[in-house]
């Protein structure tokens, strides 16, 4: 049945989202760098412009500080805008917006205004992005009271997740991944919402349990598949929101495997991976068999060389070997 | 400095108690205040704390093995390595023990190997002389008693993972085996059996049987309900009221408040009344104090909040101690009448049974009215008949008159 089967880009499910939101929802609006005709350096507004025009999706100047203070204004106002930063890196120019302005301002005015605004960016490497277009630092919102951090790892979550999070009433960082955006997967038709605080369990397993982040999760099932060959049964998570996060699947997990390995591109050093390794300590503790191991990226900025690049990430491989560390500590 | 930790007193009438859990490995230090054993008394088992900061430095008495209060179950010093033999003896077997055990586990730990790598290779990695066990292996490890030192590991660094535990489980299990282990001994079931069978042994008990018409009863309860929720937010039961009534009773009647010493009649120096409740895995008295002087929604509150420790495995010895007399109640299970047995040294025993619509006859007819059984079960030493048919009787007034136990 075509419905069944029905394989489109991950690009193509979020505009999907959006355009069916902004049918439903006039007060939902679009802004960027070169989203509106030109449709998004990655196609990631296409054919909006066309359809809702230049009083919906318009493009904004060279300055994310400007236009994340208009969605902030225009989410108190009464609208839904999503802004968009397309490489997350970007975002640092609008930090003080975010954190400052949007996280805070629902608390600081009592309660009385809300902020219902999606700040849409893409993180990660594909083949060479270099050190300002490829960071990962998702954590770093998952860190400040009052935002909600997203990180939709397959075409079906991305729609789902991508609608859950406009018709949120507050702010919400939606991190998608450059290299999902052209790759193609099962997208159902019409409308359906996934809740935030959900994981997916991608692959259930007995031996080992891996919590992976946004690509991290599809390297982390092919090194399943490897090492099924050996009889190690992986378990891999989605954890699809870090805020809110499902520590019950995360928890349950690792009851029944004994054993936990947190894979993320960020960073190792100060990243959302030691926050889930200590919640699993803390809570979980006489269900460890081994201690709970972590993979990131190499604490350095992203280098430009193809090989190094391969060498500073995580990727299947590694994954593998650190599997087959963890079953013999 | 050496020091000796015992097995403490844990209750007034407490003899012995097992070790049921050693909480640190020998070698490992301890703050004064921190949990270092678990042991078992009475159908309760309890954390105790170390008496002082230091290093555990022997494990006298292994897990599962019950020793009378006050026996030395082992060392504390301020440093790692000095043993007991500067303590006094506690008796010619206990220090032996010591080295013959630790001989033992060394013996066996140097003779089983696993997957080439013998385990003096790994335990010399750890010069602490811990055994290093994931929290996994300690949890199925204590589920099982397995001792851990008999275990070998397979992890980094020697550790000792859950399929370690499993794999020693599996071979004992096997006919290599010497002997067949022993199935786990139940120290809650031998001090209910203990007791019972002294019970019935040595005290004397009689009888006493009388149907209460239960119609105030079951009418004032339910007028009470919705306000005893609103004063203390627990439900009213009918246990509530036969504790009340019990209590009364016993006030009215002192001479049931006594027990037989021996010799004579002592006169109890406490008020308490015992109700049996059922928790996970036994049943327990927890008691009820002062209940002739609270009122019925303070008295359900209490009731209730031991419950809730009897259900949550919290109940301590503190709770059990004082009662004059038990209460025990059947009624739930459909049970219409039932003969208790006292529980030394108690006088007498309130066996009760369900509230059900029955043919009685009421002034000249055959009516339908909702009634209880109650049996009393009394110490002939301490009470007669005449002085037991008194009480029973006092306890029915008070049931069928429900008011008066609001006065």
């Amino acid at each position: 049945m075509a419905a069944a089967s029905r394989q489109i880009q991950y690009v193509e499910a979020g505009v999907e989202a959006l355009r069916e939101e902004m049918r439903l929802d006039s007060s939902v609006f679009y802004i960027g760098q070169g989203i509106g005709a030109r449709g998004g350096n990655y196609k990631q507004s296409k054919g909006l412009w066309d359809e809702f025009g230049e009083l919906r999706v318009r493009d904004t100047p060279i300055s994310e500080l400007g236009q994340t203070g208009l969605g902030v204004g225009a989410a108190m106002a009464g609208m839904r805008p999503i802004v968009d930063i397309v490489f997350l890196d970007m975002v640092m120019e609008a930090m003080g917006q975010i954190v400052e302005q949007a996280a805070t301002i629902h608390y600081t005015s009592n309660g009385r205004l809300r902020v219902p605004l999606v700040i849409r960016a893409a993180m990660g490497t594909v083949r060479c992005t270099g050190p300002h277009h490829s960071r990962c630092f998702y954590s770093w919102f998952a860190h400040i009271p009052g935002l909600k951090v997203v990180l939709p790892a397959s075409v079906e979550d991305v729609k789902g997740l991508m609608k859950t999070a406009i018709r949120d009433d507050g702010p919400v960082m939606f991190i998608e991944h450059k290299f999902f955006y052209n790759k193609r997967g099962y997208c159902p038709e019409g409308d359906y919402a996934i809740p935030f605080g959900q994981a997916r369990i991608c692959r259930e397993g007995k031996s080992v349990t891996i919590l992976a982040m946004s690509l991290m999760v599809w390297h982390a099932m092919e090194a399943a598949e490897v090492l099924a060959k050996d009889g190690i049964d992986v378990e891999v998570i989605d954890p699809r929101t870090i805020v809110p996060f499902d520590e019950e699947t995360l928890l349950n997990s690792v009851k029944k495997t004994g054993r936990l390995l947190i894979v993320d591109e960020a960073q190792r050093f100060c990243g959302f991976s030691g926050e889930a390794a200590a919640l699993v300590t803390e809570k979980a503790f006489d269900y460890l068999d081994a201690p709970v191991r972590r993979l990131g990226a190499i604490h350095t900025p992203h280098p430009f060389n193809p090989i190094l690049e391969a060498e500073m990430l995580p990727s299947a491989e590694k994954i593998v070997a650190a599997v087959r560390a963890l079953m013999a500590a | 400095m050496v020091h000796e930790l015992v097995m403490p007193q844990l209750g007034m009438t407490m003899t012995e108690g097992t070790v049921l859990r050693w909480l640190k490995a020998v070698g490992e230090s301890v703050e004064k205040g921190e949990p270092i054993v678990e042991v078992q008394t009475d159908k309760v088992d309890m954390e105790v704390e170390s008496p002082f900061t230091g290093y555990l430095t022997a494990i006298l008495v292994q897990e599962g093995a019950t020793v009378p209060v006050a026996t030395r179950i082992g060392c504390l010093s301020t440093t790692p390595d000095a043993d007991c033999a500067s303590l006094a003896p506690d008796g010619p077997s206990a220090v032996d023990d010591v080295s013959v055990q630790q001989t033992d586990a060394a013996a066996d730990r140097l003779v089983s190997t696993d997957n080439g790598a013998t385990t003096s290779e790994a335990k010399a990695s750890d010069n602490t002389g811990r055994v290093l066990v994931s929290p996994r292996a300690r949890r199925v490890a204590h589920e099982f008693r397995v001792d851990l030192t008999l275990v070998t590991g397979s992890g980094e660094f020697g550790r000792i993972r859950e399929v370690d535990v499993r794999r020693y489980l599996e071979d004992c299990a096997t006919p290599a085996a010497q002997t067949p282990p022993e199935p786990a001994r139940d120290n809650i079931r031998k001090v209910i059996a203990d007791r019972l069978t002294h019970s019935v042994t040595t005290v004397p008990q009689f009888w006493l049987d009388r149907e209460v018409d239960a119609t105030g009863l079951v009418a004032l309860r339910t007028k009470l309900l919705n306000a005893v929720a609103a004063s203390r937010s627990v439900r009213l039961t009918y246990t509530d009221f036969l504790i009340k009534a019990l209590a009364l009773a016993l006030r009215e009647m002192p001479a049931m408040a006594k027990r037989w010493d021996g010799d004579r009649l002592v006169a109890a120096d406490t008020d308490g009344i015992g109700f049996a409740a059922q928790g996970p895995d036994r049943l327990l008295v927890p008691v009820v104090h002062g209940a002739d002087a609270l009122s019925l929604a303070a008295l359900a509150a209490t009731r209730a909040g031991l419950v809730d420790k009897v259900q949550s495995g919290r109940l301590g010895p503190a709770d059990m101690e004082g009662a004059v007399c038990t209460l025990s109640n059947l009624g739930a299970f459909g049970v219409d009448a039932f003969q208790a047995i006292i529980n030394p040294p108690q006088s007498c025993i309130l066996a009760v049974g369900r509230i059900a619509d029955r043919a009685v006859v009421h002034e000249g007819s055959l009516v339908i009215r909702p009634t209880m059984r109650l049996v009393l079960t009394v110490d002939h030493r301490v009470v007669d008949g005449v002085g037991g048919a008194q009480f029973l009787s006092c306890i029915a007034n008070y049931l069928e008159n429900p008011e008066t136990l609001l006065v």
